[in-house]
C-alpha cells in the first residue's frame, strides 16, 4: 500500500493546521518521518504556521521571584541591614513546551519586564540598567542597550473586581473606551484557594488571559476571559512579586535532529 | 435553474444538456459524469474558474484524470451544499481575504461533510481540492485530517498515514531526550 500523502505540498498544508497551543503535536509530527522533519523545520514553514494561526497562544509565564530574608532600611542608622534578596525570573509553563535547558528557565538575578513576539524583556537586578532579550523558544540571549523604562505589566484592579474596557468607534468614527465586562474575581476562584491579591495583574494581549497572585504568593490563578476557566498554576520556591505572561508559536526549528 | 437558451448542443440528448448553460459535466478518470453548478464550481474552484473563462469546458464532461469518482462525487456534493448554504461571513471574507485573514473553523454543516467520510476518502479529497484549487475544501478537510492527529504517538500516526519511519533507533532516542516534555504521556 502507497502513502496515503503523496505530495509534500500537502503534508505541509495538514501540518500547518496543527493547534499552537498544543507544541507536543509539531515535535511528535517532525519525528513520524525525514520529509515531515523536512518539512516541519523548513523557515519557511515556520512564517507560514504563524500566518495562519495569528494569535500566538500562551505557552507560560514569566514569575518574578524572590527569596531570602530581605533589607530593611534602618532609620536611627540612616543603613540598610538583613540579607539581600534573591531574584529569580522564572519560566512557568501552562502547556507541556518546556525551554530546552530546564535550568536556564530560573533567570537567576533576573527580572521579567516584558514579553513581546515570543521573546522576554529581562533585567538585571538589583535594579541595574542592564536589560537582556531571551528567547525560550531558540534559547537565546542578547544583550541589548538600556531602553526607557516604560514598559512592565498592567497593574489594576480594586476590590477584586476585574473591569473589561474595550476600544469601540461609534457611528461618528470616534474612538471611546466602553466597559464591556465586570468579573469578580474571588467568585471565580475555587471556594478553598487562598486569598487573591491585587498587587498585580498580568494580562495576555489578544488572548484574554489574565494572571492574579494568591495571598501566599506561591502560585498564580490564570483566568480566560472568554471561557472563565481558570487554573491555578505552580510558581514554584520564592515569592511571586509579578508576572509577565509569556506567548509565542513553537515549532522544531531548523536544528532539531542536527547533530 | 435557467432554460435553455439556445446556447446548448442540438445532438446532445441528454437531459442534462438542457441546463448546460446552469452546469458544467465533469468526468473522472474511471469515466463518471457528473454535473455541478457552473456558479458554485467557479468561485470555489479557481482551476474550474479558469477553465469555464477560457472556455475549456466540454460539454461531453471535462476530463479530470487525476480524480476518481469517489473524490469528484465528493467535490461535486461540496459544491452543491455549499450554494446551498446561506453564505456566512466567514466565507465572504475569505473571497476578499488575498490570504491574509485567519483561519475560520469549519461549519457545522462542513464537519459533517468531512466526518462521514472514511480515511481513505478524506485523503483522496484532499488531494482533489489541491488539484482543482479548492481552497475552503482544502482548508475544511486538511483540518480534519490535522484534527485526526491529535493525541495520538508517532506511531499511530504513521499507521494513519501509512508512513514507514526512515529514522534510526538512536535518532529517536535523542529526540526523545532533548524535547522530553513532547512526550510526556506516551
Amino acid at each position: 500500500m502507497e502513502e496515503v500523502l503523496r505530495l509534500e505540498e500537502l503534508v505541509e498544508e495538514i501540518l500547518i493546521r496543527l493547534p499552537p497551543d498544543d507544541p507536543p503535536s509539531l515535535v511528535r509530527a517532525a519525528t513520524v518521518c525525514r520529509q515531515w522533519c523536512r518539512v516541519i523545520s523548513d523557515p519557511g514553514f515556520r512564517r507560514r504556521f504563524v500566518r495562519h494561526h495569528r494569535a500566538a497562544p500562551v505557552l507560560g509565564f514569566l514569575a518574578n521571584l524572590r527569596d531570602g530574608g530581605g533589607v530593611e532600611y534602618d532609620h536611627y542608622n540612616d543603613e540598610f541591614y538583613g540579607e539581600e534578596y534573591d531574584f529569580v525570573a522564572r519560566f512557568v509553563p501552562t502547556t507541556p513546551f518546556r525551554p530546552i535547558f530546564p535550568d536556564i528557565a530560573d533567570n537567576r538575578d533576573r527580572c521579567a519586564l516584558d514579553a513581546r513576539h515570543g521573546r522576554v524583556l529581562l533585567t538585571t537586578t538589583p535594579w541595574g540598567s542592564d536589560l537582556e532579550v531571551w528567547d525560550p523558544i531558540s534559547d537565546m540571549l542578547w544583550v541589548v542597550p538600556a531602553l526607557p523604562p516604560a514598559l512592565g505589566t498592567l497593574s489594576a484592579g480594586t476590590r477584586r473586581l476585574l473591569f473589561i474596557w474595550s476600544m469601540e468607534t461609534d457611528p461618528l468614527g470616534h474612538a471611546q473606551w466602553a466597559l464591556t465586562a465586570i468579573i469578580e474575581l474571588e467568585a471565580l476562584l475555587p471556594v478553598d484557594a487562598f486569598p487573591i491579591l491585587n498587587h498585580f495583574l498580568g494580562f495576555a494581549h489578544g488572548i484574554g488571559v489574565f494572571f492574579v497572585p494568591t495571598q501566599d504568593e506561591r502560585s498564580i490563578f490564570t483566568i480566560d476571559v472568554s471561557s472563565y476557566q481558570v487554573r491555578r498554576e505552580d510558581c514554584g520556591d520564592g515569592r511571586t512579586h509579578g508576572v509577565v505572561p509569556y506567548t509565542g508559536f513553537y515549532t522544531p526549528g531548523a536544528n532539531f535532529l542536527s547533530s | 435553474m435557467e432554460v435553455d437558451k439556445g446556447k446548448g448542443e442540438a445532438e446532445e440528448t441528454r437531459k442534462v444538456a438542457e441546463a448546460d448553460r446552469d452546469t458544467v459535466t465533469l468526468k473522472s478518470s474511471d469515466g463518471k459524469l457528473f454535473e455541478v453548478s457552473k456558479e458554485a464550481a467557479a468561485r470555489l474552484s479557481t482551476v474550474l474558474a479558469g477553465m469555464i473563462a477560457g472556455g475549456s469546458i466540454d460539454d461531453n464532461g471535462t476530463d479530470l484524470k487525476q480524480i476518481g469518482s469517489e473524490a469528484l462525487e465528493n467535490v461535486v456534493d461540496y459544491c452543491n451544499k455549499h450554494a446551498n448554504s446561506i453564505p456566512s461571513a466567514a466565507l465572504i471574507s475569505s473571497s476578499i481575504s488575498f490570504n491574509t485573514a485567519p483561519f475560520k473553523e469549519p461549519e457545522e454543516w462542513e464537519r459533517k461533510f468531512v466526518d462521514r467520510l472514511s480515511h481513505d476518502a478524506l485523503f483522496d479529497l484532499v488531494e482533489a481540492a489541491n488539484f482543482l484549487g479548492m481552497e475552503r475544501l482544502l482548508d475544511v478537510t486538511c483540518h480534519k485530517i490535522s484534527e485526526m492527529m491529535k493525541g495520538k504517538s508517532p506511531d499511530q500516526i504513521r499507521e494513519v498515514f501509512n508512513i514507514k519511519n526512515d529514522y534510526t533507533k538512536e535518532e529517536l532516542e535523542e529526540i526523545r531526550q532533548e524535547l522530553a516534555w513532547a512526550f510526556y504521556d506516551d
